[in-house]
């Protein structure tokens, strides 16, 4: 894991380390690393991938009516809302 | 005897008498938590008027001569990333200090259903990463065993509510073990049900192929009993089963002639406490006196278990924790505009562990390295699952550790990585989506409990339920309690 890697991947997550986290991140990357290798010992080129660990029929649920949240409900635990819409920092400079 | 050292059996005939009332049960229970949680620290937030406002509508019904169910005017816990309609639900971490869902968990609805009294919310390791219960951002839990232990996790204000007598019983979750090695730890009964088997509908996804929700408990009846009130498909929930749950009680025979069970040589011998790994021979040979067949069997790609969950279930968590951006619900840092915000919110809402596993699962997940790391794990994670078909199409159930040691000392261990490797024994079952159970079986040395994990293929908690009772009914090592005035 590089510095360069690791910033692309705390943009992705959209986190911010400090320096001791970055420390922290790189070293257990290299141990990890070495823990994972093990799985190269296995050769998987004719095994399938796991979907799902039990057989799913369907993921689709039944097309019935029921009551919805409301607006006010959903948003009671929201940090800025404004006449129902959740408020967020300007987004554009 | 104290009435909170009883059971959910036992204290429901005493309820029926009414011998005790459901109002007194509760008010025990709450006088032990004012008592003693400042020591354990099992919960988060106590629920004391709700949970007498409960008693007094169970008693009203007794009162009136109707019938209540087993688990009528009970006390319990739930774990805090349960989902609790106007209750706090802090999956112990920064980011949802505060939270109030707007809906309760399918099992809290079942619960509530049966008439359970609800104490409160049990601390945990943060979004249930990690195995000590010494990740919660609010304080860690302390082994009702020994204070200088930790409980176990994540499941670990579960589990020593639990053992403390500070609730009669409990649910956790388990996606690498956090039911069944806090329970090792602790000295109770966890039961991780197949996967399907519990709505995981108001659970605060981990790694969501892996979570289970199950149950904490004094004895196996009580599992069996609590069991039965949890199960059930759930149309909120995509990967409910849809099965024919049996009546778990009917599994508690005390017979298993004929029975057989395998013990995996992976499971046993380097890096396994030679007194757990005695227990554990101890047990399969009681279960042999009994009348079962045990013999020894392999279960090869054991070894590739720890490797292949550390990738699947961080790249999932990844994903899962991606929600909490400042945005809708929980914490929010204010910062100049709105990637800041994501990203200060993130900083200061996440933990270390939690932060470390999310870079993990996005590194599995990210271009290039999908194929050689998640795709790979996904592929290890069948052959895992082909072991246990190959084991189950010859034994009902296999027999090992929970946990390779006994409960560790706190802050013994501040390596992750060989933290990781205490989960060794309860991972395997997770990604094969099997039922596994812990039952305590004696003490080591330093008088720490000792749990003995038995594994079932899919739907078989009643075959890990009977056999488990077995044991229960013909030994005195499954009963333990801690020294209250040795430990808290």
């Amino acid at each position: 894991m590089e510095r360069e890697a690791l910033r692309r991947l705390c943009l992705l997550n959209q986190l911010s380390l400090t320096d001791t986290q970055k420390d922290d991140v790189i070293s257990f990357f290299a141990e990890r690393d070495a823990d994972t290798a093990t799985l190269d010992a296995i050769d998987t080129e004719h095994v399938e991938r796991m979907v799902h660990v039990m057989p799913i029929l369907t993921v689709v649920r039944e097309d019935g009516a029921c009551q919805p949240f409301s607006r006010e409900d959903l948003q009671a635990g929201a940090p800025e809302t404004d006449e129902g819409y959740w408020c967020v920092p300007r987004v554009l400079e | 005897m104290t009435i909170s050292r009883l059971t959910i059996h036992e204290l429901h005939e005493l309820l029926v008498k009414k011998e005790i009332s459901a109002v007194e049960l509760t008010r025990e229970h709450l006088d032990r938590i004012q008592k003693l949680d400042g020591d354990v620290k099992a919960y988060i937030t106590v629920t004391d008027q709700l949970a007498l406002e409960q008693a007094k509508a169970v008693d009203a019904k007794i009162s009136a001569g109707e019938s209540i169910g087993t688990l009528a005017g009970i006390p319990m816990a739930v774990k805090d990333n349960l989902c609790t309609k106007g209750i706090n639900t802090t999956c112990a971490s920064k980011m949802l200090d505060g939270f109030q869902p707007q809906y309760s968990a399918t099992v809290v609805h079942k619960l509530q259903a049966e008439n359970a009294i609800l104490l409160g919310k049990a601390n945990m390791d943060e979004f249930a990463m990690g195995s000590t219960t010494e990740n919660s951002a609010f304080f860690a839990t302390k082994n009702p065993w020994n204070a200088d232990c930790v409980p176990g996790g994540s499941s670990g204000g579960s589990a020593a509510a639990v053992a403390a007598d500070l609730a009669v019983y409990s649910l956790g979750s388990d996606t690498g073990g956090s039911i069944r090695q806090p329970a090792s730890f602790c000295g109770i009964v966890g039961l991780k049900p197949t996967y399907g088997a519990v709505s995981r509908f108001g659970l605060i996804a981990f790694a969501s192929s892996l979570d289970q929700i199950g149950p904490l408990a004094k004895d196996v009846t009580d599992t069996a009993l609590i069991l039965n009130a949890i199960t059930g498909y759930d149309k909120q929930d995509s990967t409910s089963a849809k099965y024919d749950y049996p009546d778990y009680t009917k599994a508690l025979t005390g017979d298993v002639k004929g029975l057989r069970i395998g013990l995996p040589k992976e499971y046993l011998g380097e890096g396994i406490d030679p007194e757990v790994e005695a227990q554990v021979r101890a047990a399969a040979a009681k279960l042999e006196e009994l009348g079962a067949v045990v013999e020894e069997c392999s279960l090869p790609y054991t070894r590739y278990a720890m490797p292949a969950y550390y990738l699947i279930a961080p790249a999932e968590a990844s994903s899962n924790l991606g929600r909490y951006d400042g945005v809708r619900y929980g914490l929010r840092v204010q910062a100049k505009d709105v990637v800041d915000m994501f990203c200060d919110t993130r900083k200061q809402g996440f933990g270390a562990e939690v932060k470390r596993r999310i870079m993990l699962g996005t590194y599995a997940l990210s271009s290039g390295y999908y194929d050689a790391y998640y795709l790979k794990a996904l592929k290890v994670r069948n052959l895992i699952k082909q072991d246990y078909d190959q084991a189950f199409a010859k034994y009902d159930c296999l027999i090992a550790p929970t946990a390779p040691t006994t409960a560790l000392h706190k802050g013994q261990n501040q390596d992750p990585l060989a933290l990781y490797k205490g989960d060794i024994c309860t991972i395997p079952s997770n990604l094969a989506g099997i039922p596994a159970l812990s039952l305590p079986y004696g003490l080591d040395k330093n008088q720490m409990p000792i749990g003995v994990q038995l594994l079932g293929k899919a739907f078989a908690e009643p075959t890990l339920l009977q056999v488990a009772y077995a044991l229960e009914q013909n030994t005195t090592l499954t009963r333990l309690k801690p020294n209250q005035g040795k430990g808290l």
